[in-house]
């Protein structure tokens, strides 16, 4: 067991990160990857996981393989704008076949899913077969990154004043246009998330609402791959308003949970993988794992450990 | 979200401020700790006196490691038996890629999206060196060199001794630039290396007369050996692409074991660093022997070692003891009669 888990160096793990003004900004560039990744997909996350859709993210994040393949193929270089694109389109279309397999046909919504990424997925490595032996062509290299790379990835300038790296403003766009949809339409995707019926007597768009989320799903997932890699997403998109639910039971809190969450996340998950030595996405998901067990045993909505205290007393 | 209509009375200590105010205090108190350590903490363990070199695959390790002795503090990310195609960063690695002074790296994609970083690296202040960056065109072999898209270089260069050579020849040059105080060391270093490099291919050329020229076919798991059957005279035949993320089709495997029946091939092998199942399922398909196992993308460890020329001894943490395993097991399965 000791070689599994190395002795926790106090100073090496949560100190030396930030020793020097080199390390503070290699790391710090890390950690807000992380803190901005989980928040987006955590806001984004809520709607889906109250809509019943919790696996639409990993049925999306498979579905936009064929469209990397055909955005590859189409201009034969891997540039990000028209994989972004091809990506984001071949997401939607995802969602719209799901949507209506769903609705038109006898199939329920978990059958619909299944049967329509994996067809997605197999279509996309099919593409990527037949494009021949070109070296080095799959999902893995095309478009999931790795959050340690962040530091190394290119900066963009603006004339010649240094911006940031690309990675991080990317997703820090997107994170912007997901608080300020949900922020304008707060009122439209909450009624449209928890009441069907309601929402279509109150005159709301309720296709058009949908689709606009998925949209905003397939951006985040598309901007959060390429720079931070696959597992993490998917986490992230389930893991942050799961576990607020067990504290609150209001949508904003919810929401609003995220914040801190986030932070938990990518800070506890950057001081794991600095002390197990090992992948940091990878212990960022362990430390949400680790925070949705508290939350299940210990919340005070509905937290296991919290019922039996509740009815001990109540006896 | 099962929860979202109950509630209790517990919710009021939880609402979004308090739990806002909770988290603050948190983390002030680790700031605290963190500061508190930083007082007794006064030897920097990464403060040495060595400039770092951070280098990516074994085998540039073996090469930068040879020329420039112990100049330098070196740290290989990937360790032996590591995939370079699939190889994942752990959170060390990425501390080292931080505090180094210079990233060698192998390039050609071959360490995958770790490639495209540190391409990207230079721009952002970091002195890296593309190893391969500055072989001649004419040298290189391009997988899909008969269809229109050529982009792809074949990256398993190293097994070419004449492209090793050279690689070798750009990094002392390089190095040479980035620590002049030390200029003859490294020359002489070179000297001595390419010396190595030209005994081996000598030794290992004489070798390969003793394989029957029918039997001159190198089948393996992964397409890595293209460059070493053109330096050794072998046909290569792979059942996975150049990287070994592709995966083989039904077709190629097919494909394979007919050409195993039909050619009568006395064996086939497995690599170190790729999953040997599809290889042995096809041997014992075709009821032909493993012949061993190569080292191709990786080396070996320190503790396996093999008899090369002049009766020497070569660890397979080396670029030589590498060629000398992969030699003398090729040779040993090949030369046998075919069943």
């Amino acid at each position: 067991m000791n070689e599994f888990f190395p002795p926790l160096d106090l100073v090496d793990t949560f100190w030396m990160p930030w020793a020097t003004s080199k390390d503070f900004i290699w790391n710090a560039q890390i950690v807000t990857m992380g803190i901005m990744v989980s928040l987006s997909c955590g806001l984004i996350g809520s709607f889906i996981v109250a809509r019943k859709l919790a696996l639409m993210g990993d049925a999306i994040s498979h579905g936009i393989l064929p469209g990397l393949a055909i955005a590859f193929i189409a201009t034969q270089s891997k540039a990000l704008f028209p994989m972004f694109i091809g990506a984001c389109g071949a997401g939607l279309l995802c969602s719209f076949c799901i949507e209506w397999l769903a609705k038109k046909t006898p199939l329920k919504m978990d059958a619909a899913l299944g049967l329509t990424f994996t067809s997605f997925f197999a279509l996309g490595v099919l593409l990527i077969t037949q494009m021949g032996n070109h070296a080095h062509i799959d999902a893995e290299c095309l478009l999931y990154g790795e959050i340690g790379f962040t530091p190394l990835a290119e900066s963009i300038t603006w004339g010649s004043i240094e911006i940031g790296s690309r990675p991080l403003l990317s997703i820090g766009t997107v994170t912007i246009i997901i608080i300020s949809i949900i922020t304008i339409f707060y009122k439209q995707l909450l009624v449209t998330s928890f009441d069907q019926t309601l929402s279509v007597s109150l005159g709301l768009p309720v296709r058009t609402i949908h689709y606009g989320l998925m949209l905003l799903l397939a951006i985040t997932i598309v901007a959060s791959f390429e720079s931070v890699g696959v597992i993490l997403v998917i986490a992230m998109l389930i893991f942050p308003s799961t576990t607020a639910s067990f504290f609150f039971t209001r949508m904003p809190a919810i929401l609003f949970c995220s914040i801190p969450l986030s932070i938990i996340y990518s800070l506890g998950g950057f001081f794991l993988a600095r002390w197990l030595d090992c992948s940091i996405a990878a212990s960022m998901v362990v430390v949400a794992m680790l925070c949705f067990g508290i939350a299940w045993a210990f919340g005070p909505e509905d937290g296991v450990v919290t019922k039996l205290f509740l009815k001990r007393n109540q006896n | 979200m099962h929860s979202i209509m109950s509630s209790n009375k517990f919710s009021s200590i939880f609402t979004p401020i308090k739990l806002f105010l909770y988290s603050t205090v948190l983390a002030c108190l680790l700031v605290t700790i963190s500061c508190d350590q930083r007082a007794t903490d006064n030897q920097d363990s990464f403060d040495n006196e060595k400039s770092h070199i951070v280098v990516t695959t074994t085998h540039m390790r073996d090469l930068v490691e040879k020329i420039t002795g112990n100049r330098f503090r070196i740290t290989a990310l990937m360790g032996p038996g590591v995939d370079p195609h699939i190889y994942k960063p752990t959170s060390k690695d990425i501390l080292a890629l931080s505090k180094a002074d210079i990233v060698i790296f192998h390039g050609m994609m071959l360490e995958g999206r770790l490639t495209e970083a540190l391409a990207n690296g230079k721009k952002r202040g970091i002195l890296t060196f593309d190893a391969t960056a500055a072989l001649p065109n004419d040298q290189i072999i391009f997988p899909g060199e008969h269809t229109e898209d050529n982009k792809h270089p074949d990256p398993h260069v190293w097994f070419d001794p004449k492209i090793w050579s050279s690689v070798a020849k750009e990094f002392t040059q390089m190095i040479s630039h980035f620590d002049p105080a030390e200029k003859n060391l490294y020359a002489t270093n070179l000297q001595s290396f390419t010396d190595e490099i030209l005994l081996i291919e000598n030794w290992a050329l004489e070798q390969m007369d003793s394989i029957p020229k029918s039997q001159k076919k190198l089948i393996t798991s992964h397409d890595a050996f293209q460059y070493f059957g053109r330096a050794m005279g072998l046909e290569v035949v792979a059942l996975q692409g150049v990287s070994t993320t592709t995966e083989a089709g039904l077709g190629d495997r097919a494909n394979l074991v007919d050409l195993i029946k039909a050619q009568n091939i006395p064996a086939i092998f497995v690599e170190s660093s790729v999953n040997p199942d599809a290889i042995k399922e096809i041997a014992s398909e075709c009821k032909v022997t493993i012949g061993g196992e190569l080292f191709s993308d990786a080396l070996g460890s320190k503790e396996h070692s093999s008899v090369g020329p002049q009766g020497r001894i070569f660890p397979a943490n080396t670029w030589s003891g590498m060629m000398v395993h992969n030699i003398t097991t090729i040779v040993k399965a090949l030369s046998e009669n075919p069943k």
